[in-house]
C-alpha cells in the first residue's frame, strides 16, 4: 500500500454508525459487487453517486461506533475510498479496519478545518493530514508498532496466513 | 493493577500489564454468531488455516437469523453448521437450543470470572458481568483466535464508576447506565474499561447488572466489568464447566478517572432518537407517541426484566395503535417465563412473544419499523435506522417503561400506572 496518497475529501458528520455504513439488512450480501452500491446507504442514498476512487472520507468524532460487522469496514474498502480520517474513531470499526489494512487517521481539527472537495494528502509514516487547497497540516499519532506490521503484511489475514505456513513446514 | 489489567496480565502469562501495552492472550471463550461467523469462516479457510486450534475455545450461535427469514440467512447458518461438524465444536446452539449468545454464555456456564472472551459481535462486553474480560471484536479477529487459539489485544485505561444510594422502584441497571453514556457521551469511554462498584452495585442483582455490561460499548467502551462477589458465585457455582479465577483490583490501582453517582433519586431515564447518549428522565419527555413496543433482547431480557414488564401489564390490554414484542433472552428463559404464567399475561395483554434471538434489535429481521414510526425499546442502540427504515425513531427505556408505554400508547412514566 502507498503510505502517502493525495484525494479528494468527503464530509460526512460525527458518530457515523455502521448501520449508517452498511444497513443490517446488507450484512449477508458476499459479492463485492453486490455489497458496494450500498455504501453509507445509511446515511446518503446517493453517497456511491458522488463518490470517486481514490476519495477520502472526513468525518467528526466517533467513527464506525455501534455493531461490530466488519463487512461495513470491509464494503469501505471495496468501494475504491482511499482512506477514512476522522476526529476519533470507534474501538471494533478501528480494529477491524486495521485488520484488513484499510487506513484511518485520526486527526484532531480535520472535521472543522477540512471543506467538503478539498484535496488533501495523506503521510501514514509521518502520521499527517495536509489540506492542499488551504495548505493546513494537521497532525495525528503515527500507528503502534504492531498495527504498521500489519498494515505493512496487507493485514491480520495475511499475518496469519504467513504464521500458519511457518507451523506447516 | 486495575481488574482488567489483572486479568489480562494472566491470560498474557506475565507479572503485569499497564494500559497502552499490546498483548497476545489465549481467549477461554471465543464467540460468534450466524451474523459474523460467515464471513470468519471464508477468512480462516484464505488464511489457509485447516484445523481450528482449540474447538472447545469456540462458541457459535445461531440468533440474529432465527428461524432464518430468507434464503440468504438460511444460507449463512448452513455455513456454520457445516463448519462446526467439519472442526468438531461442540459449543454449538442452533434453532430452538440456545437463545441470544451473551445471555447463553452466562446461563450455561460458559463464562466464569478471571476469563477472557472475545466474540464477533459488539455485545460480547455483556460477559463482564461475571467478572471476566469480556470485549468485542471483528470477523478477520475471530478467524485468526480460530486459527492460532491467541488473539492480540491492546490494554485498556480503566474508568472506574462508583454507585452508592438506593434505587427508587422501577429503576435499575438500565437507568444507570444511560444516566452514564449521558454523562460521558457515545464515545466517552472510548478504548476503556470501565469498572463499576460501590455499595449500590453490591445489593444489584444479576440481572441489573448484565444491562449495565451489555451497554458500556455504547459509551464506546472496550470492556465493562465487575468483580466477581457472592451474587455472582451463587450464579456461577451451579452452572461453571470450568475453574473460577476470582482477581480483585489492587489498593493502587490506576484509574484514568473515577466518577461516583448517588442513585437515590435517579429517576427512569429514555435515550430518545439517535444516540444513546441523547438521554431525559421519563419526566421531562413530553407526549411521544410509539407504534411499536419491545421488552426483551441481551439488555433486558432475562427473566427480572419480563417479570417487571408482565407485573406492569398484568390485568390491563395494551394501546390498540401500539404493537408490543417481548423477545426474552433464551429459550429456558422462555421456558420459565412459561411456568410462571408471564408469557399468559404478554398474550391477554395482546402483545406478541418471540422466539429467543436478537429479533428486531438488528432491525433486519422480525418487526422491523416503518418510515416515520416510533418505538419505545429496552434493546440497546437507537442509531437512524437501527430498528428498521432511517426514517424511524427508537427511544431506549427500561422494561417498566416500555411496558407502561405499552399500556397508554404515549412514553410513559411508569410510577404513573395505577397497580
Amino acid at each position: 500500500m502507498e503510505s502517502r496518497f493525495r484525494g479528494r475529501a468527503l464530509k460526512l458528520g460525527p458518530n457515523i454508525s455502521t448501520e449508517q455504513i452498511l444497513p443490517a439488512r446488507y450484512s449477508t450480501l458476499t459479492k463485492p459487487e453486490d455489497l458496494v452500491p450500498h455504501v453509507f446507504e445509511g446515511i446518503d442514498p446517493l453517497f456511491m453517486s458522488r463518490m470517486k476512487k481514490g476519495d477520502i472520507i472526513v468525518a467528526g468524532a466517533n467513527f464506525g461506533c455501534g455493531g461490530s460487522r466488519e463487512i461495513a469496514a470491509i464494503a469501505v474498502k471495496l468501494s475504491g475510498l482511499a482512506a477514512i480520517v476522522a476526529e476519533s474513531f470507534s474501538r471494533i470499526f478501528y480494529r477491524n479496519a486495521m485488520n484488513i489494512a484499510f487506513p484511518l487517521i485520526e486527526a484532531a481539527g480535520v472535521f472543522p478545518g477540512i471543506a467538503e472537495g478539498a484535496i488533501i494528502e495523506v503521510d501514514l509514516d509521518k502520521g499527517l493530514v495536509r489540506d492542499i487547497t488551504k495548505m493546513r497540516n494537521f497532525h495525528s499519532v503515527p500507528y503502534p508498532d504492531f498495527m504498521k506490521t500489519l498494515m505493512q503484511v496487507g493485514g491480520l489475514e495475511e499475518y496469519v496466513r504467513q504464521r500458519v505456513k511457518k507451523t506447516e513446514l | 493493577m486495575t481488574l482488567t489489567e489483572k486479568i489480562l496480565a494472566n491470560g498474557a502469562e506475565v507479572e503485569s500489564v499497564q494500559a497502552g501495552q499490546f498483548i497476545t492472550v489465549k481467549p477461554q471463550v471465543i464467540l460468534g454468531t450466524d451474523l459474523t461467523a460467515p464471513l470468519s469462516i471464508g477468512i480462516f479457510r484464505r488464511m489457509k488455516a485447516t484445523r481450528v486450534t482449540n474447538p472447545d475455545q469456540i462458541v457459535l450461535v445461531v440468533d440474529h437469523f432465527t428461524p432464518a427469514n430468507d434464503r440468504r440467512s438460511a444460507e449463512f447458518s448452513r455455513f456454520v453448521r457445516e463448519f462446526v461438524d467439519a472442526q468438531g465444536i461442540r459449543n454449538f446452539f442452533d434453532v430452538g437450543r440456545g437463545g441470544i449468545s451473551h445471555l447463553l454464555l452466562l446461563e450455561l456456564g460458559l463464562v466464569v470470572p478471571g476469563d477472557i472472551v472475545i466474540g464477533a459481535d459488539s455485545r460480547t462486553c455483556t460477559g463482564g458481568v461475571l467478572g471476566a474480560f469480556a470485549a468485542g471484536v471483528g470477523s478477520t479477529d475471530m478467524a485468526a483466535a480460530w486459527a492460532l487459539g491467541e488473539t492480540w489485544l491492546r490494554v485498556p485505561e480503566t474508568v472506574k464508576v462508583e454507585y452508592s444510594g438506593r434505587l427508587q422502584p422501577w429503576v435499575g441497571g438500565k437507568d444507570m447506565i444511560l444516566r452514564l453514556i449521558a454523562d460521558i457521551g457515545a464515545d466517552g469511554a472510548r478504548y476503556r474499561a470501565i469498572e463499576f462498584c460501590g455499595e449500590t452495585i453490591d445489593t444489584l442483582p444479576l440481572s441489573h447488572r448484565t444491562t449495565l455490561c451489555n451497554m458500556v460499548v455504547e459509551a464506546g467502551a472496550k470492556n465493562g466489568i465487575i468483580q466477581a462477589d457472592e451474587t455472582t458465585l451463587n450464579w456461577i457455582r451451579p452452572r461453571a464447566k470450568r475453574n473460577v479465577r476470582l482477581f480483585r483490583a489492587d489498593p493502587d490501582a490506576k484509574y484514568e478517572e473515577v466518577r461516583r453517582y448517588d442513585v437515590s433519586n435517579l429517576a427512569p431515564q429514555v435515550a430518545c432518537p439517535s444516540i444513546s447518549s441523547n438521554v431525559k428522565p421519563v419526566e421531562a419527555l413530553g407526549t411521544i407517541h410509539v407504534h411499536q413496543v419491545v421488552v426483551g433482547s441481551c439488555t433486558n431480557g432475562m427473566i427480572d426484566d419480563l417479570r417487571v414488564a408482565a407485573g406492569i401489564l398484568s390485568g390491563y390490554t395494551i394501546n390498540r395503535k401500539v404493537r408490543m414484542i417481548v423477545l426474552p433472552g433464551t429459550q429456558k428463559i422462555y421456558k420459565q417465563a412459561l411456568e410462571e404464567g408471564l408469557v399468559a399475561t404478554f398474550t391477554d395483554a395482546g402483545a406478541v412473544v418471540l422466539p429467543a434471538g436478537c429479533g428486531p434489535c438488528t432491525g433486519a429481521h422480525m418487526g422491523v419499523l416503518a418510515n416515520g414510526e416510533t418505538a419505545v425499546t429496552t434493546t440497546s442502540r437507537n442509531f437512524a435506522g437501527s430498528m428498521g427504515d432511517p426514517g424511524s425513531s427508537v427511544y431506549l427505556a427500561n422494561p417498566a417503561v416500555a411496558a407502561a408505554s405499552a399500556l397508554t400508547g404515549v412514553i410513559t412514566d411508569p410510577r404513573h400506572i395505577k397497580k
